[in-house]
């Protein structure tokens, strides 16, 4: 038996093996992929004017309502395999999501409480209080009650595990209601860019929230009504976003048409975006900074 | 962090520069498009012996407003013994490169057989519902004044044609210029606009449009009898089971060079628009119809018209730079509703000009008629004047026009009048009170001494004065005015009628004018008429409310009048007018009532509108009574012909993301003082609505007055309402303005 | 750390939370049948009705010349304009409640296409008072040519409550697929109809 020496050579820097994978940056390397899609899906839309049938539309806008959770499974779920802890229950967070959106989320809202009846024609705070209470909080709770039976608190060692594991359930929620709006729509490929993406990036960066007061329920000590009052927050955001997003799109009327901007809707969710990210961001370096300087991380 | 949060803003922001807005354009004169949009076909039906439904005549119309009032020709609207109309069938122009589409039935409301203008109301769909007329909201053009136009203005004339190889059967626009007026008996001056363009006669009815894109005027042609001109058979009309030539065929050929002008159709139109008919007179009994065939007689021309429709003088030759040239003859034996024509040829080449197209008769049995012009020079050359009546040949005469002027013997301007001892007569004019002696004077040029002449007195078209050839006074002068006269013998007062005389130089006849004698005379004014009253309930020939003031609750107004010494057969004219604008004119053979009191009645569909309502009567184009009542507040109501003026708004409202129209949305105009966040959701603070069809397109039901702001809602389930405030038409925004509306869901 | 390792803290934060849901659900609940059901006040002192329709419905009192007294229509309401009316009808003092349904008849189907009477039957209003519901159905067609639809079949009800010499009619329009999901409005509308 002849040993083989040893080399002694410098560890490639590709290969680095983080200990958690960065969840900010994989998520925001999704958007970034996800805005530039939406991009060249609005210039072909603007100076090529495609020419699809039913069938295309729907399946060009199925394929685009999935592409989050591609973007996501190519970028975020490879990364995690490669990280040293891997957080192993990612696809079981957002498929059971993908089934709590499909099984109760979109039936409630569209059946029970049957928004699109009643909301759009009533005044403002009626719908920001309507959509709250019947999108915002069934969202909310049911990404809540995925995240709580499946994955907490187990898998909430970090507070980035409760960001990770909730964007995985924003992401199922949000392609259920992308799929649910091609199918019954059949709506122009721009059309479905924009919704899509406003749908995934809202529902992702909204339900940070919960994701990361769960996380601070395992690991820090929160006042108990902080959970409730999140999910609250969250959904009150929902609200706010679906209230806003079309009154934003709304123009006023000129001499022969109405000034519709759809890309306000993109842009609102983007400022969810940005405001919750560094937001959150902010309170869980804060947080871990508090638990470095305590008492019990020293001993 | 940052450099990611820059980067997400930075693709947002790239992202909204890919939406931009659109902008209006504008537009003004003639509107092809709407002139389009608001013409209709026409198509008469009547009923085969077995029940089924067959196309009599095709024509053109016009919509005049919103609410389904179509002007076109009288002999469209009504039936004839060519075009046997048992219903009048109006397809409209939905698209505008297509035939127009069979929607609606209508009615005739208002109709001139003479002027050949008809105005009909929309009133069923084709499935025999009513149609709500204050809910139609059709594309319409507004009656423009025809006496502002002038010679080689531009005019674009719209109706439909026949489909073939060369047309799809769409509304068409023609071109051309105003080649000439012409001036006829009993309509006068611009009777007819001449043009240059090339009209089918299916366009009949259409509309012809100034640059101002005004309706100016009617393109008029009457279909000729089956087998004198081009037709179309398209259908078993027989019911043999065969489409063959024993089946009747579709007039489709000729070509229109005239235009009915619309100050003639204003008063029918404004009629219709205020709802107000003639409701007839108690005179019952038509008039016998003529046994001889028709026939045209004693053709001769006159360099000019009086006022009382008579020639100025008979010439035979006229010199170069002629303006004015009337052709005059003698007609027997017509019925009103007979086509009759006039060709004419300069030097053997047939001229459309100076020619007209097959029209309609509406003179009565027998008078004496012109037709002519006097607004442009007439070419040098031989003309020949040929008279057609139910497309057979019925009389012609020919005059030179050319060379220098000649100082030849004339007669003229024959004046009638009651003699007073060598004063001025009393009583001028062309209708005469009842007496014993006629006299008439006239105006003579250039007649030298012993010249041979005579004069021929006639009552209804007898001659009742002998020949007298008599030579020309030395004493009388080369010019000057002379007075001749005819007396009854004793005891025998001349009768009340239609007299004339003729004037002849040797053999020629040289000056002739008709004139009817009627009434009594009163100091210097004859009185035909008299009494004339009003009253709104006529019982037994007796007015129960006589006066002339009324309540606004009336919905018949009768004028009642006595009358002097008149003839039967003698024509007279009664004139309605409210608030100083014409409404009705006829022109008719009298007809004496049993007893001694004559009614003429309007009516209104519901009540008579507030106004002055004025009847006027004459005899020979001269007025003999006139009298005024007033309804209500004797005006009418403010802005009741402005209607027409306005933006047409139409549009399509489409969902954002799809694309797709989206049917049933409430697109809401405000009224000016209501803004949108104000609305309390009352009919009463809206101005105008509309529900979008299946495709999404909406249309309001009623023009918006341009200059103002309009603040509009629209609304639909499951969309998010949008509004408006401030949407300002001005002058410069054309109709119809077209929206398209995005509304999105939530 | 297993379910039975929870902190109370953590079970009473899930449980608030499970709270707030229902909370939520009820309150969504509630506001819906709120905003639909809200309703705001219709009276005319010259037939003596009192009624209180949908709010933010499309409201044209009735004048001299239409054959309603007051009119309400929903006007999101797609394709057809969910619609209910009340009109009033002068009596003989010996008509009876069938002369007014022949009456209505025979005018609906000279005005409407496609008109066919459905059903005539006594019904007691919810404040005890005996009527009779006739039902009906026509096809509305667009009335402006330039629009193109293909005719919405209407299903229709009267309610007819003779009074005084008069009957009033309730009638209720909707879209024949939408009519039983509309019907509550009419319901409430009866409910709150007043004769005086």
């Amino acid at each position: 038996m002849t040993a083989r020496p040893a080399l002694l050579s410098p560890q490639e820097e590709g290969r680095q093996v983080r200990t958690y994978r960065p969840v900010w940056r994989t998520a925001s390397i999704e958007i970034v992929l996800l805005l530039i899609v939406v991009g060249v899906v609005l210039m072909v839309s603007r100076f090529v004017h495609p020419t699809l049938t039913e069938t295309q539309k729907t399946a060009v806008g199925i394929s685009f309502a999935l592409l989050p959770l591609l973007l996501w499974y190519g970028i975020s779920y490879r990364q995690e395999a490669q990280a040293r802890r891997p957080r192993g229950r990612l696809l079981i967070v957002l498929v059971l999501s993908m089934l709590a959106a499909n099984a109760v989320g979109v039936p409630l809202v569209e059946r029970v409480f049957a928004v699109d009846q009643w909301l759009p024609t009533t005044g403002g705070l009626t719908r920001i209080i309507g959509y709250m209470l019947a999108y915002g909080v069934t969202s909310e709770f049911l990404k809540f009650a995925v995240l709580r039976f499946s994955v907490w608190p187990i898998y909430f060692k970090t507070r980035a595990d409760g960001i990770a594991y909730s964007m995985a359930a924003g992401l199922g929620y949000a392609a259920v209601l992308s799929i649910n709006y091609v199918v019954n729509e059949a709506p122009e490929p721009s059309a479905v860019a924009l919704r899509v993406a406003g749908i995934t990036l809202s529902q992702v960066a909204i339900g940070t929230i919960v994701g990361f007061q769960l996380a601070e329920l395992t690991i820090g000590k929160p006042p108990v009504l902080w959970m409730p009052l999140s999910v609250a927050l969250a959904a009150l955001l929902q609200g706010l976003y679906v209230a806003f997003r079309a009154g934003l799109i709304v123009g006023g009327i000129s001499a022969t048409a109405t000034g519709n901007v759809p890309a306000a809707s993109l842009g609102i969710a983007m400022f969810m975006v940005v405001l919750l990210f560094s937001t959150i961001s902010f309170l869980i370096n804060n947080a871990e900074r508090r638990a470095r300087r305590s008492p019990e991380f020293s001993s | 962090m940052r450099r990611l949060t820059i980067l997400l803003l930075c693709s947002a922001l790239a992202l909204s520069t890919l939406v931009t807005g659109r902008t209006a354009h504008a537009q003004t004169g003639f509107d092809a498009v709407n002139a389009q949009r608001a013409t209709v076909s026409i198509t008469q039906m009547t009923r085969t012996a077995n029940g089924q439904p067959i196309i009599s005549c095709v024509g053109s119309g016009t919509l005049v407003s919103a609410s389904g009032l179509i002007l076109t020709n009288a002999h469209i609207a009504l039936g004839s013994t060519r075009c046997k109309t048992d219903m009048l069938v109006i397809g409209l122009t939905l698209q505008l490169d297509e035939p127009p589409v069979a929607t609606y039935y209508a009615d005739v409301l208002e109709s001139n057989i003479g002027w050949d203008l008809a105005v009909l109301q929309i009133t069923r769909s084709l499935d025999g519902r009513p149609i709500d007329r204050s809910v139609l909201a059709l594309p319409f053009v507004e009656p423009g004044d025809s006496e502002t136009l002038n010679l080689d203005d531009t005019l674009s004339i719209v109706g439909y044609t026949n489909s073939d190889e060369k047309s799809s059967g769409a509304a068409a626009v023609r071109r051309g210029t105003i080649s000439n007026f012409t001036e006829e008996a009993r309509v006068g001056n611009r009777a007819w606009i001449k043009t240059n363009a090339v009209i089918p006669g299916r366009m009949s009815g259409g509309g012809a449009y100034n640059n101002a894109g005004q309706l100016i005027g009617v393109p008029t042609i009457e279909p000729l009898p089956s087998g004198t001109e081009a037709c179309r058979i398209v259908q078993d009309t027989n019911g043999d089971n065969r489409i063959d030539a024993k089946d009747t065929c579709i007039p489709s050929g000729g070509y229109i060079n005239a235009l009915r002008p619309s100050r003639l159709a204003r008063g029918l139109v404004r009629a219709a628009q205020l709802g107000i008919t003639t409701g007839g007179s108690n005179v019952t009994d038509a008039l016998p119809k003529p046994k001889d065939p028709p026939a045209f007689s004693r053709l001769f021309f006159a360099s000019g018209v009086s006022a009382a429709g008579m020639p100025t003088s008979v010439v035979t030759s006229l010199p170069s730079g002629t303006k004015s040239l009337y052709l005059f003859f003698d007609y027997a034996n017509l019925i009103d509703g007979m086509v009759y024509e006039l060709r004419t040829t300069i030097d053997g080449v047939p001229n459309a000009t100076f020619s007209l197209a097959p029209t309609t008769w509406s003179g009565g049995e027998r008078g004496l008629w012109y037709i002519g012009s006097r607004e442009q020079v007439w070419p040098n050359g031989q003309y020949v004047f040929t008279l057609l009546v139910e497309g057979v040949r019925a009389g012609s005469a020919q005059i030179t026009l050319g060379g220098a002027a000649q100082t030849a013997p004339t007669f003229s301007d024959i004046l009638f009048g009651v003699a007073a001892d060598g004063r001025p007569l009393l009583a001028t004019g062309n209708v005469l009170p009842a007496g014993d002696t006629i006299t008439a004077e006239f105006v003579f040029n250039n007649m030298p001494a012993g010249a041979r002449w005579r004069q021929a007195w006639y009552y209804e078209g007898v001659q009742i004065t002998p020949p007298t050839p008599a030579s020309w006074s030395d004493k009388d002068g080369a010019n000057g005015k002379k007075r001749v006269s005819a007396a009854s013998s004793p005891g025998n007062a001349l009768q009340p009628g239609r007299y004339r005389l003729e004037l002849y130089m040797g053999d020629q006849l040289a000056a002739t004018s008709d004139f009817v004698m009627a009434g009594k005379q009163v100091i210097d004014r004859v009185n035909v008429f008299d009494n004339v009253s009003f009253a709104s309930i006529v019982t037994g020939d007796k007015p129960s409310d006589p006066g002339t003031t009324f309540n606004t609750s009336i919905t018949r107004l009768y004028t009642t009048f006595n009358w002097n010494e008149l003839a039967a057969g003698t024509p007279w004219t009664w004139r309605w007018s409210v608030d100083g604008n014409p409404l009705f004119e006829s022109t008719q053979p009298w007809q004496p009532t049993v007893g001694s009191l004559f009614w003429l009645r309007i009516e209104g569909t519901g009540h008579l509108p507030d106004g002055s309502y004025t009847l006027e009567l004459l005899v020979q184009g001269v007025s003999m009574g006139k009298a005024t009542a007033k309804v209500g507040l004797g005006q009418l109501p403010v802005n009741t012909f402005a209607t027409a003026a306005g933006i047409q708004l139409q549009g399509r409202v489409t969902d954002a993301e799809t694309g797709q129209g989206i049917p049933g949305v409430m697109f809401i105009v405000l009224r000016g003082d209501v803004a949108s966040k104000e609305f309390t959701w009352r009919m009463t603070e809206v101005d105008a609505i509309s529900i979008s069809d299946s495709q999404g397109q909406f249309q309001l039901n009623r023009l918006l007055p341009r200059g103002v702001s309009y603040n509009l809602i629209i609304v639909a389930r499951g969309y998010l309402p949008i509004s408006t405030d401030g949407l300002k038409l001005d002058d410069k925004v054309k109709s119809p303005l077209v929206l398209n509306i995005e509304l999105n869901r939530d | 750390m297993t379910e039975q390792g929870l902190t109370l803290r953590q079970r009473w934060a899930t449980w608030l939370t499970f709270a707030l849901a229902f909370a939520a659900l009820v309150g969504g609940v509630l506001l819906r049948s709120n905003t639909e059901n809200a309703t705001f006040p219709f009276s005319d002192t010259k037939t003596g009705l009192a009624v209180r329709y949908p709010a933010n419905w499309l409201l044209e009192r009735g004048t001299e010349r239409d054959d309603f007294v007051m009119r309400a229509q929903d006007p999101a309401a797609i394709p057809f304009k969910t619609t209910i009316s009340l009109s009033s009808l002068l009596l003989g003092q010996d008509a009876n409640v069938y002369d007014v349904t022949e009456l209505l008849s025979v005018r609906r189907a000279a005005a409407l296409s496609s008109y066919r009477t459905l059903d005539i039957s006594a019904i007691t209003l919810p404040d005890g008072l005996q009527a009779t519901q006739m039902t009906y159905s026509y096809a509305s067609a667009e009335v402006n040519p330039s629009l193109k639809s293909i005719p919405v079949m209407v299903r229709a009800a009267d309610v007819i409550i003779l009074n005084k010499g008069q009957a009033i009619v309730a009638t209720y329009l909707a879209d024949a697929q939408s009519y039983d999901q509309n019907q509550h409005y009419f319901g409430e509308f009866l409910r709150r109809l007043e004769i005086r």
